[in-house]
């Protein structure tokens, strides 16, 4: 009973910073309401959008805020302590977490659905998202 | 399979997870899949290093509805769970 009642309130992230930082502690947090048994959203918008194409830039992009811990994040994941966001991409999935491309961030950076990693289940505009996550916690990352 | 002394008695160990090394939420997103494989009933050891288990593991637990048999932590910082996967 309990665990039906957890499948009830999900979870719903918005990816917009392209900053590796900001995009692992918000994978880390649907990663975390998956373990919980929640149903989970990430939605893809902006920079982020970069992480989920086929030939994506550098898997450690950092702002400002970011770069100052460098060298530690660096050292993390090369340790094996932290995922890089493709390994945290391919642990959601396989979690049953949804990926979502934001379709007109697609058109005002050009990029068809084609140059988009199979990890997109769709893409789609925020009205349908915030029908599909109507139960849902959101997070703005 | 492995037998193993804890406080409640002895219990028959099916798997084990280890997540040492690993950071919050990894340990506890480890021991979900690995539950998913296995009957209710069936005991998973869980080693992992990240202080938040000594928190995260029993509420994950509570809202799981898996029971939590025995969580320790070692001298060398290692905790060791037991966890019995629910109903």
């Amino acid at each position: 009973m309990k665990i039906m009642k957890a499948g009830k309130e999900g979870m719903a992230l918005i990816f917009h910073s392209g900053s590796y930082d900001r995009i692992y502690h918000g994978l880390s947090i649907a990663l975390a309401a998956l373990a919980l048994g929640r149903e989970t959203r990430c939605f893809f918008t902006y920079w982020a959008l970069e992480y989920v194409k086929k030939d994506r830039g550098p898997d450690l992009q950092l702002n400002d805020e970011g770069k100052a811990q460098e060298k530690l994040i660096r050292k993390s994941i090369a340790d094996g302590h932290i995922l890089n966001v493709k390994e945290l991409l391919s642990q959601l999935k396989a979690m049953g977490g949804k990926v979502y491309a934001c379709s007109s961030s697609m058109g005002l950076l050009n990029i068809s659905r084609d140059e988009l990693t199979a990890e997109v289940d769709k893409s789609m505009g925020l009205t349908t998202f915030l029908t599909e996550t109507k139960n849902s916690q959101i997070l703005f990352i | 399979m492995k037998e193993i002394e804890t406080e409640g008695g002895r219990i028959i160990v099916d798997e084990t997870v280890d997540a040492v090394g690993l950071f919050c939420p990894m340990p506890v997103v480890k021991l979900k899949l690995e539950m998913e494989k296995l009957e209710p009933g069936n005991i998973v050891e869980l080693l992992a290093d990240d202080a938040g288990v000594l928190e995260d593991l029993p509420a994950w637990c509570r809202e799981t509805g898996n029971i939590l048999l025995s969580l320790k932590k070692n001298e060398e910082g290692v905790f060791t769970a037991y966890v019995k996967k629910g109903q």
